[in-house]
């Protein structure tokens, strides 16, 4: 009859797993320092690669990148050359002696978009199900396309105007404030009956942008006051207090608040209310930001209003939650509202799962446009500064 | 000293194919993990294997290592114990005698 376990082996075994213990909790403690860096460090490989991307002598690996983007979703295409924007009028501003090469970059995106735009139609930018239905709307416009190209030209004329394309600057503007006072809740489509609060948060700070370029930044103060009462009494998730993701033009909630609009939509609402935009970070930082061993990560649903993947979102990481697509705009928030800690986080987690190309230039995980996304968040500072926010902006 | 053989073996195995995969050039496939597919379906299962690899690299094979010095550590420490404390004993036999 056996007498019981070898106490030998039940010691060895249980030294094993203690070994294991111990050298699990030292690795996790350590591992985030051996992928830590600044955000100088990461923003000026990617920025040599998407100003090499729009400049001469780029339009092969260009149009190679857009069409990648284009298989997976056109209006992706429209985003990359918008953070692209938004990223080289912050760097034209940083970097003065570099201004010339950054405007000519974006006038370049620019005049593409407008081309683009002249022969194609607004169903460029959108995907196929755009032309299911007639928009509800009489001006038949999306905000989505409308807004991205206006907040393009109103970045270029504040970091420096050129005459040249001051009436279209003013004329996209003044569009998508018809749009959105059209609005039965000050809400504009992007897709037929389709409203996103991303989209329309991004036409907001366009219309703030294109007023301050033209020395008048409280020129629709007014507006921008009665679509924040207006979006607190409609489109805030009455649970967990944040702006939910789209909406019927009436201001019916579709989706609930989820991440990858949430972060942008707080960054674009620092220039048009500012303790809005705040208390929305703050809400967004308790309900969706994650960090564990000096890493972090942002969930793309606050736990008690889950939701499904999709093509803008990316896949989720079970258990934690991460989402790829929204840490990378957690990113730009983070940056938006000073947060160093997260910031941090979030760039070690970039080393760890981002799968850094040719030195930085890229990141194999995502595509052209979260390229764009990462620049423009650790560009970010002085274009809001411009446009009459007080902002650290350190880099 | 098998059980550590085998931990090295395997952290050894993890970092093996993680550096075959880099070679056949499986990293610029991770797309994946934002959704963003590559073209070709092969390149798909490159991309995941490599992430894969790629986390058993960074995060199972270090683990792995450090619990076999640790383990050699404890090891090293264990036999100095028993060494200083065999003399020690066998003066307390002779005195107790």
């Amino acid at each position: 009859m056996d007498g019981g376990a070898d106490p030998h082996s039940l010691m060895r075994w249980v030294r094993g797993v203690g070994c294991l213990i111990v050298a699990a909790v030292l690795w996790t403690a350590s591992l985030h320092l051996w992928f830590a860096r600044g955000p100088d460090a990461v923003a000026a490989p990617l920025a040599e690669r998407q100003l090499a991307l729009w400049e001469p002598g780029g339009e092969r690996a260009l149009e190679a990148s857009v069409g990648q983007l284009r298989r997976a979703n056109p209006e992706w295409d429209l985003m990359a050359r918008t953070f692209a924007v938004l990223a080289f009028a912050n760097l034209a501003l940083r970097a003065p002696e570099q201004r010339a090469r950054y405007l000519a970059a974006i006038d370049r995106i620019v005049d593409r978009t407008s081309r683009d735009l002249a022969r194609a139609g607004l169903h460029e930018f959108l995907l196929p199900y755009g032309r299911a239905r007639p928009f509800v709307d009489a001006g038949g416009r999306s905000l989505f396309v409308d807004g991205e190209l206006a907040l393009m030209i109103a970045a270029r004329q504040l970091v420096e105007r050129d005459p040249g394309r001051r009436a279209a600057a003013r004329s996209w503007s003044e569009r998508i404030v018809a749009q959105l006072e059209r609005g039965p809740t000050l809400l504009g489509e992007s897709y037929p009956d389709e409203v996103w609060i991303f989209c329309n948060t991004v036409a907001l700070a366009a219309v703030r942008l294109h007023d301050a370029s033209e020395g008048a930044p409280d020129r629709h103060a007014e507006l921008f006051r009665r679509w924040v009462a207006s979006a607190r009494a409609t489109v805030v998730d009455r649970g967990v207090g944040l702006l939910v993701a789209r909406t019927t033009l009436d201001g019916a909630t579709v989706e609930g608040p989820e991440g990858s609009t949430l972060w942008l939509a707080a960054a674009m609402l620092r220039i048009v209310d500012d303790d809005f935009a705040r208390e929305q970070y703050a809400r967004a930082r308790a309900e969706l930001g994650g960090s564990f061993a000096g890493f972090g990560w942002a969930r793309e649903w606050p736990a008690p209003l889950p939701g499904g993947d999709d093509v803008d979102s990316g896949p989720t990481i079970p258990i934690v939650g991460a989402n790829a697509g929204s840490s990378g705009l957690a990113l730009v928030a983070a940056r938006a509202f000073d947060d160093d800690r997260f910031t941090g986080e979030l760039l070690a987690s970039l080393g760890l799962a981002g799968f850094p190309l040719d030195g930085g230039a890229r990141y194999a995980a995502g595509n052209q446009l979260a390229d764009a996304v990462m620049l423009y968040a650790l560009a970010s500072g002085p274009l809001w500064q411009r446009a009459g926010l007080a902002t650290r902006g350190a880099w | 000293m098998t059980i550590r053989r085998a931990a090295a073996g395997t952290a050894i195995a993890i970092a093996a194919g993680l550096a075959l995969l880099h070679l056949a050039g499986a990293r610029a496939h991770v797309g994946l993990l934002s959704g963003t597919l590559p073209a070709a379906r092969l390149d798909v299962g490159l991309g995941a294997a490599y992430v894969l690899g790629w986390f058993g690299a960074v995060l199972v094979a270090p683990i792995v290592v450090l619990a076999v010095l640790v383990d050699a550590a404890w090891g090293k420490l264990a036999g100095r114990l028993q060494r200083w404390r065999a003399p020690r004993r066998s003066v307390d036999v002779v005195n107790n005698d």
